[in-house]
């Protein structure tokens, strides 16, 4: 789950939309999208850079990801990966308060980070010709952030309001509460954001023993996507990132998911949003990476079941993760028929093997929704580097071939090893 | 096959089901008299009813991208607001040739997307499909434009996912202030009307009155078709015009279609404050600017640039790195037709430990707004914001669909779709001067909101969204 670094989160005041229909229909119609290639190179530091060319365009999107995320939290350190995430900015032993934001809005990109669970991204997009004055600032911000101490206080506050901005965003809750039972006990189970009271605790040296421990070189993948050429971008990158001292952080002990089923439970309204009644189940990590695509499979199915129907309040989603991941479905808790649909879906995926038809409106929903995201240089770079956190960076170009080769056999063995295991656990 | 709905403030029905494709419409039209010009690459075309077609062929692009663009000003809807908005979720309902059910029928084939958009301004429909259904999807898109049924059935859950909207708003602590401003800034023009329109007005509405909006606002004169994609002028030109050339009707008389007042003087600033359901409060600042179509619009857009876009911004280094206030926080320029409005925004928790008294922020983000009057900017701040207007204003280009939304707004509300392109080009010429002429002469009359989560026990009715304590 993302909490995006804040930006000037816009009133969009006068301005309505409606998304009718994203059908994947067009994506058989469509030509064979020209090929495209990843150039990988791993510095001798320990550094991946991943260059995904992109044709057509002048911009060029630059995305660094740490392996830093809140499942990487000792106990102490809750909330550290994202109070960190705010602090990169802050400025460096080069940079003051503001230069590092400044020296990239003065290339025309607005610099933005991301925490998730399992990472925390840093990215921007630019005209191409910026691209190796972002990456050396980039660097500069992940690698000596000044932590100094009258910054982090006021970063502090500026992170308890943010807590007050999220309670509006009912996804955040749905997937909070999901998560928590799923992995209970575990840092999965915990908000990525740490809470009032962990933020209000959380000291300077914890923020800083994080970074000491999980920004290194070894941990890290430098992606640029869009109108560069491979070459001169991995040498600019080589450039920007190549002195930092080569380490990487201690291996965190594997804890993989069991199959496990919880719910239903209710996730109450906050005002903007209604309740929802959820299910969710977890799923095998993310470097199984046909399980993966699977529960990609079985979440779009659920999708259908979830929101099909008039002004439906559903969805589902499969969240992949280094440790185990979530596959989550919601629908409006009065919609008695939608919640039918799916627990008969859940059943019947895994007595026996759906239609190829099935499986194949899937992948082409899945390849739709895919080529829409990597549509924009940003969006292919943040598919590279959320997979290369996970070992696989080049799966983003590969889904249309591993899509293919699933078959209904597989997504039934996969629904009555994961969709069934267990007793459902009732919610909080 | 599902339709995915996805919505940032309304959602229309889900709609699924195969396409027929209409041989018929795809004959030529017979007599058509085209006044074709090319321009660098992208050509303007008016068919024989008069709807204007843009092509901006892109070999490269995997998609084609087709934008509808009708001009349908809040004006229509003066007697009730959110009509404009019910029409526009309804469109895809049932029409004179098919069935609602025959209408996801034939989406569902065409494939892609289809997005619906509207402003104070005007309406957009917008379908990003496979070069192969190109044509399958003009004619899906051109029969929602042309004969719309609103179906009870439809526009009943346009309706619905209006109200919902409006819910949603009145959480958002930002969205009630930059109305409330709105209105104050356009008090009487219809760019005052709330855009959803209020619970009252929702329940007013009719089938008859929906067709009559349709009938009266969706006219080939006020129809523009942006086209983006790997097809070539010559085939958007014959598809589109196969596709409208029963696109009959005309506008009607200036005196039977209420045409916008002047927008008001403004004689000084002035001040609301309200309470919503929000957990936060806010404050919310607004200015009115020059319209989308005025020189000046560039230089407006780069100082709203300078004070709020961007962590590197006045506001955000003066108020959030500077004393630790505000999460959420910026500046942002709504571009209309006949008006331009600065809105400068920051969002707190006025619960939490050692929150700043609102009174407090209020003056804060005055001080940084107005004080770009006392103290000029620099060189190198108006470098920064130039820059990042520029470049925010390529990534807002960046997808197909994108840029054909663009040259259809711009074709309809901006005197032609070269504006786009000038636009970007006015951007990048700004100057520091052009700066301190814009903050000198639009950074007066200024208009606070001050929003504040609503007191415990409050009426929490959904017809009571907010609740205006002072005007």
């Amino acid at each position: 789950m993302r909490s995006a670094r804040p930006g000037a989160a816009a009133p969009r005041p006068g301005y309505c939309a409606c998304s009718l229909a994203l059908i994947a229909a067009a994506v058989g119609m469509a030509p064979p999208a020209p090929p495209m290639r990843l150039t990988r190179k791993t510095l001798p530091n320990g550094v991946e850079v991943i260059v995904a060319p992109m044709p057509g365009t002048r911009l060029a999107a630059v995305d660094v990801w740490l392996l830093a995320g809140s499942s990487h939290e000792k106990p102490e350190e809750r909330g550290a990966a994202h109070f960190l995430e705010h602090m990169l900015f802050k400025g460096t032993p080069s940079r003051g308060r503001g230069e590092v934001d400044a020296a990239v809005e003065k290339c025309g990109g607005l610099l933005n980070a991301g925490t998730l669970r399992d990472a925390a991204h840093v990215f921007t997009t630019v005209d191409r010709a910026y691209v190796g004055q972002v990456l050396e600032v980039i660097s500069d911000a992940v690698q000596h952030p000044a932590l100094e101490r009258a910054e982090f206080e006021l970063e502090r506050t500026v992170i308890l309001d943010e807590f007050a901005s999220n309670r509006r965003q009912a996804g955040k809750a749905l997937y909070d509460a999901a998560f928590a039972l799923a992995y209970a006990g575990r840092p999965e189970g915990l908000p990525v954001l740490g809470d009032p009271t962990s933020i209000a605790r959380l000291s300077r040296e914890a923020v800083e023993a994080f970074h000491a421990r999980r920004y290194r070189p070894g941990a890290c993948a430098v992606v640029v996507a869009g109108a560069v050429e491979e070459t001169a971008t991995v040498d600019a990158a080589e450039r920007a990132f190549g002195a930092w001292p080569r380490s990487a952080p201690s291996a965190v002990p594997a804890q993989t998911a069991e199959p496990g089923s919880f719910g239903p439970f209710a996730v109450p309204g906050n005002g903007a949003e209604g309740p929802r009644v959820v299910r969710a189940w977890r799923t095998p990590p993310a470097s199984f990476v046909a399980d993966a695509l699977i529960a990609e499979i079985v979440a779009t199915l659920l999708d259908q079941q979830a929101t099909d129907g008039a002004g439906a309040r559903g969805g589902a989603e499969a969240m992949p993760g280094q440790a185990g991941g979530l596959l989550v479905v919601w629908c409006d808790p009065d919609d008695r028929a939608a919640r039918a649909r799916i627990e008969a879906t859940c059943a019947r995926l895994a007595a026996g093997a759906p239609s190829e038809a099935e499986v194949e409106a899937c992948r082409r929903r899945i390849r739709a929704t895919r080529m829409y995201v990597t549509e924009t240089a940003q969006g292919l770079a943040r598919e590279i580097g959320t997979w290369a956190m996970y070992g696989n960076p080049a799966l983003p170009l590969e889904v249309e071939e591993r899509l293919r080769s699933i078959t209904p056999a597989q997504v039934h063995e996969y629904a009555k090893r994961w969709l069934t295991q267990g007793k459902p656990e009732a919610g909080p | 096959m599902r339709v995915a709905v996805t919505h940032s403030r309304l959602c229309v029905p889900a709609l699924s089901a195969t396409l027929v494709w209409v041989s018929v419409l795809c004959a030529a039209p017979p007599g058509a008299t085209p006044l074709s010009q090319d321009t660098g690459g992208i050509t303007r075309y008016r068919t024989e009813r008069g709807v204007r077609v843009i092509v901006s062929p892109d070999p490269a692009a995997a998609f084609v991208a087709i934008s509808v663009a009708v001009r349908t000003s809040a004006a229509d809807e003066r007697a009730a607001p959110g009509v404009g908005g019910v029409v526009a979720t309804a469109l895809f309902g049932s029409n004179s040739n098919l069935s609602r059910e025959g209408v996801a029928r034939e989406i569902r084939l065409a494939g892609g997307s289809v997005t619906t958009d509207w402003s104070a301004d005007c309406t957009t429909v917008t379908c990003v499909t496979a070069p192969s259904a190109f044509r399958d999807a003009m004619w899906v898109l051109a029969q929602a434009i042309k004969s719309a049924e609103m179906d009870a059935e439809t526009a009943s859950l346009g309706v619905r996912e209006q109200m919902a909207a409006m819910a949603r708003d009145a959480a958002d602590p930002v969205a009630v202030g930059a109305q409330a401003i709105r209105a104050r800034l356009c008090a009487g023009h219809p760019y005052a009307q709330p855009l959803a329109g209020t619970p009252e007005s929702l329940k007013r509405v009719t089938r008859s009155g929906l067709l009559a909006y349709h009938r009266t606002a969706y006219v080939p004169e006020s129809t523009v078709v942006g086209i983006v994609g790997p097809i070539s002028a010559a085939e958007a030109e014959r598809v589109a015009e196969n596709n409208f050339v029963d696109y009959l009707r005309s506008a009607p008389a200036p005196r039977a279609r209420r045409f916008p007042p002047e927008l008001p003087e403004l004689t000084g600033p002035s001040r609301a404050e309200l309470r919503t359901r929000a957990s936060a409060a806010a404050v919310v600042l607004g200015y009115r600017g020059p319209p989308l179509i005025d020189r000046g619009y560039a230089s407006f857009a780069v100082m709203a640039a300078l004070i709020g876009a961007g962590k590197g911004s006045r506001l955000f280094r003066q108020v959030r790195d500077s004393l630790g206030i505000g999460y959420r926080l910026g500046a942002e320029v709504q571009g209309l037709a006949e008006t331009g409005i600065l809105f400068v925004f920051l969002e707190v928790d006025p619960a939490r430990t050692r929150a700043p008294s609102l009174g407090d922020v209020e003056r804060l983000v005055v001080g940084v707004v107005e004080g770009l009057l006392t103290q000029p900017p620099t060189e190198d701040e108006v470098l920064r914001a130039r820059r990042l207007t520029a470049g925010l204003y390529a990534q807002a280009r960046e997808r197909v669909a994108e840029r054909a939304l663009a040259l259809a707004r711009a074709e309809l509300l901006a005197g032609g779709w070269q504006r786009d392109d000038g636009l970007r080009e006015d951007i990048e010429r700004v100057t520091r001067a052009d700066v301190e002429l814009a903050a000198r002469t639009f950074l007066v009359n200024r208009c606070v909101a001050v929003v504040r989560p609503e007191e415990p026990g409050a009426d929490r009715r959904s017809d009571a969204p907010n609740t205006p304590v002072s005007p």
